[in-house]
């Protein structure tokens, strides 16, 4: 053991030498590092809401009714299928998870092999070998045939349903990208929100909205000025107008869109004849559609409807059919921006609600961060003065690995990207105690065997080797504690697993490695006879 | 120059004697926890009960009372206000808000939920001149489930290390390991609910900050009993566990000096949000070197004897020599 070989110390100093390399960039200026070559590791690690001040939200999907409209959808294709394909059913109706019909025993065939149709056009495409997606399954039983839902088919729904979310909601929080917005799904209905440096919700849930669904329809036309006592004919509804949009009063329209939200690629506030207006643009197959109804409905207005409320009711003025468009209408520059942002993000594909909201305060942010430098650095410089003075110059070996390890943890940590919470520190704090107590582990072994009556060079040979097993033992158990805690825990529990577990690994390599280099380089530079611990 | 090498020798203290003392301390803790846990129980946060937060600072001082009183007007059900800190209160509603009907005159901006409505109601009822510090909130089906998660993860890490533990020695010091980390954990709860610290996710990391001490202590000692064993076939185990305490003693002491030396100005300057954490680890570090020796330690001598290594052939025969 007090054999150091010439690729351990190689290979210990190409370590510490990449630690200072990854762990440099947090210690210089943001705009410093951006304009330093890309070969260059320039990441840093990042701070928890806690500690810098920020927003956090966890949205949470009703996914109920996603899927119940799925399933209202299949039971409407069914229906229709059969009765196109003249089968006669009986007692088509919905059940958990799926629709079910009977048929007469003569047309179960054919009863089923719509059954399979249907299932395999709303799975989404056929899968490999040309079966269909297993979405949905069809089950037969005596002359009842039952269309399901799988786990695999409601787990794909669920998928689709935050992807497409989380897309929306980053183009509507951060539409210019420049806010490190941090947006990640959670479970199966649940997306966390992230933005830093905020201090307040409202803007932002805001600009989320809670919105179901934003869709495109036609006036009656005769009942232009409804009231809200105002009885809807057959196929028609009302609905207020959105007050915050400059929209007054009620709307009677169709009850069935012609149009809906996700339709619309572009829509941008812009300025005709000094007022705000808003230009927008379709897709192709939006395009179509929405020349047919222009065509059709010259000088009729066309309610856009959003959350239940009408944001907007221009009138056509003439048959827009190259996809883009304008829209005049009561606007400010305010609210034509934000319906222009609402327009371009699309409406979110499921009705989310705020689960859960935390901000912190920037000052507050702060002063967490100051106390806890602070404080840290003085228990550090506590921890320098009792190590020297209890262990004298073998003390201060042992500081410069703790301080290489510090070092070794920040490369770590933003080699990984990860972010330091205020839980991360206390993690950080453990992770320290124990490298120290690795060191005072082998020390006081040295003076053990100094007592049993060894050689200097006899002690701090078994001293290493006979604290080696203690030190594997409790910094193996305890690394593996951190990573379950950041596999299976949540929010704080996951910042101490990271910080824990990555401080440990650093601290297996500083506590034994550098230390030891340290003390057998002493060692041979002077040979002592005895030890000064 | 080492303070410590004042002293020559190991000390030879009887710790296996005093074990039945420490087992009626143990026992009185227990039932101490138990009675706190069932008269005071825990101050839950807002973590695991769900309902909302304001923490709002003031330029000048801030009247507790006042804020009381305008904000028990707005309807808002069981709020609690309490002084944060100098200049700043903290407004705490247990339920989730119920504010269904809009005041008159109020605006309601289309997707505004129950908690916006009642957060913004709070900071009306306040006026101006408050900085809003922090606002949170916890629905109910969040709260349930970070309790489970992080109920879910501690539970497997104990039983990891334990695992580990009865890999890396025996199934008895697994065992003793792990009965002794949910020890310490029992207590730390009753200091909670003594205290009446807001028991939230934090304080779980808090202490499995604890627990990871508490691991540690005991993984040494037992590292020290494991050597001992395979040297010493012939002595008694609670012989053994006596000598390994001691000599382990003054690491004990040294770990355990460190610790609290970088600890103390955490517990002092570090601000609250430190606090919680610093006393676990201060706890911890009591608790953890008791439990290493007077439970984990103590429970071997009542478990199945351990024989693996002390059946092992002698490798070291100079091993006697050292003990002389």
């Amino acid at each position: 053991m007090i054999q150091i070989s010439r690729f351990q110390l190689w290979a210990a100093l190409v370590v510490v030498a990449l630690g200072l390399l990854f762990a440099g960039p947090n210690a210089l200026d943001k705009s410093f590092v951006s304009g330093l070559p890309s070969y260059v590791p320039h990441q840093q690690f990042n701070l928890g809401l806690d500690l810098r001040g920020g927003a956090y939200l966890l949205l949470e999907a009703d996914m109920k009714q996603v899927v119940d409209e799925n399933l209202k959808n299949l039971r409407d294709q069914a229906r229709k299928k059969l009765r196109d394909d003249r089968v006669q059913y009986q007692n088509l109706r919905s059940v958990a998870r799926g629709v079910s019909f009977q048929v007469e025993p003569a047309a179960l065939d054919k009863a089923q092999d719509i059954a399979n149709t249907v299932a395999r056009d709303l799975g989404g495409g056929s899968g490999l070998f040309g079966r269909g997606s297993q979405s949905y399954e069809v089950r037969v039983d005596g002359t009842s045939i039952s269309i399901r839902l799988t786990d695999a088919g409601l787990a794909l729904i669920q998928e689709r349903i935050l992807d497409q979310a989380m897309e929306i909601l980053r183009k509507r929080i951060d539409p210019d990208g420049t806010k490190e917005v941090t947006i990640q799904r959670q479970g199966a209905a649940r997306v966390i929100v992230e933005v830093p440096g905020v201090s307040e919700t409202e803007e932002i849930k805001r600009r989320i909205g809670t919105t179901a669904k934003m869709t495109f329809h036609l006036v009656h036309p005769s009942i232009l000025s409804p009231t809200k006592d105002t009885i809807a004919p057959p196929g028609y509804k009302l609905y207020p107008g959105a007050k915050n949009m400059g929209e007054e009063g009620w709307y009677l329209v169709r009850e069935d869109p012609e149009l809906d939200g996700t339709h619309l690629t572009d829509a941008q506030q812009q300025f005709q004849d000094g007022l705000p207006i808003i230009t927008f643009r379709f897709d192709t197959s939006g395009a179509r559609i929405f020349c047919k109804i222009t065509q059709e409905n010259i000088k009729k207005p066309f309610a856009i409807v959003l959350d239940n409320e009408v944001i907007s009711a221009p009138v056509i003025q003439s048959a827009i059919c190259g996809g883009s468009g304008i829209i005049q209408g009561r606007f400010t520059i305010e609210s034509a921006t934000r319906l222009a942002l609402l327009l371009r993000a699309g409406a979110l594909p499921a009705k989310f609600t705020v689960a859960e909201e935390r901000t912190v305060g920037a000052k507050l942010g702060a002063d967490a961060i100051e106390a806890g430098i602070w404080a840290s650095l003085l228990g550090l410089s506590l921890v320098v003065i009792y190590m020297v003075a209890a262990y004298g110059l073998f003390g201060f070996f042992s500081i410069v690995s703790l301080i290489i390890n510090l070092i070794l943890l920040a490369a770590f940590m933003s080699g990984m990207q990860s972010t330091l919470t205020l839980p991360g520190i206390a993690g950080v704090v453990l992770s320290l105690g124990m490298a120290v107590d690795a060191n005072v582990l082998i020390y006081e072994r040295m003076r053990e065997e100094i007592r049993a009556g060894r050689t200097a060079l006899s002690a701090i040979d078994s001293g290493f080797r006979r604290a080696f097993t203690a030190i594997v033992d409790t910094h193996v158990t305890t690394i593996m504690a951190g990573v379950l805690l950041y596999l299976f825990g949540s929010g704080p529990v996951r910042g101490f697993g990271v910080t824990l577990a990555l401080g440990l690994t650093a601290s297996i390599f500083t506590a034994y490695f550098l230390t030891r280099i340290q003390v057998v380089y002493w060692w041979r530079w002077r040979r002592p006879k005895t030890l000064p611990i | 120059m080492g303070f410590a090498r004042l002293v020559h020798h190991e000390p030879k203290i009887d710790f296996v004697r005093a074990r039945f003392v420490a087992f009626g301390l143990t026992g009185l803790l227990f039932v101490g926890v138990l009675v706190t846990l069932l008269t005071r129980g825990l101050n839950l946060g807002l973590d695991f009960q769900g309902g909302l937060l304001l923490e709002v600072a003031h330029q000048e001082r801030i009247d507790v009372g006042e804020v009381r009183n305008k904000v028990s007007a707005l309807g808002l059900g069981d709020v609690q206000v309490q002084t944060s800190g100098d200049r700043a209160v903290m407004i705490r509603a247990k339920k989730p808000p119920e504010v269904a009907e809009p005041k008159p005159g109020e605006t309601v901006q289309p997707g505004e939920t129950a908690e916006a409505k009642a957060f913004k109601r709070i900071r009306e009822a306040l006026g101006p001149g408050y900085q809003v510090m922090r606002q949170e909130f916890v629905g109910p089906t969040v709260s349930a489930g970070l309790f489970r998660d992080g109920m879910i993860a501690t539970g497997l890490a104990l039983l990891a290390i334990a695992l580990y533990m009865a890999f890396r020695f025996e199934w008895q010091f697994g065992l003793a390991g792990l009965i002794a980390n949910f020890h310490d954990v029992t207590i730390a709860i009753g200091v909670y609910s003594v205290t009446g610290l807001e028991f939230d996710l934090v304080s779980i990391a808090a202490l499995l900050t604890l627990a990871g001490y508490s691991i540690n202590e005991t993984i040494v000692i037992f590292d020290r009993l494991r050597e001992n064993m395979r040297r010493y076939k012939k002595t008694s185990f609670k012989e053994i566990i006596n000598f390994s305490v001691n000599q382990n003693l003054f690491r004990t002491v040294m770990t355990a000096g460190s610790v609290l030396v970088a600890v103390l100005p955490m517990l002092i300057f570090g601000g609250e949000a430190l606090f919680a954490f610093t006393l676990a680890i201060v706890v911890g570090i009591v608790v953890g070197t008791y439990s290493a020796i007077y439970v984990s330690s103590s429970l071997l001598i009542y478990l199945p004897t351990v024989r693996k290594w002390r059946d092992e052939k002698d490798e070291k025969g100079a091993a006697a020599k050292a003990r002389a």
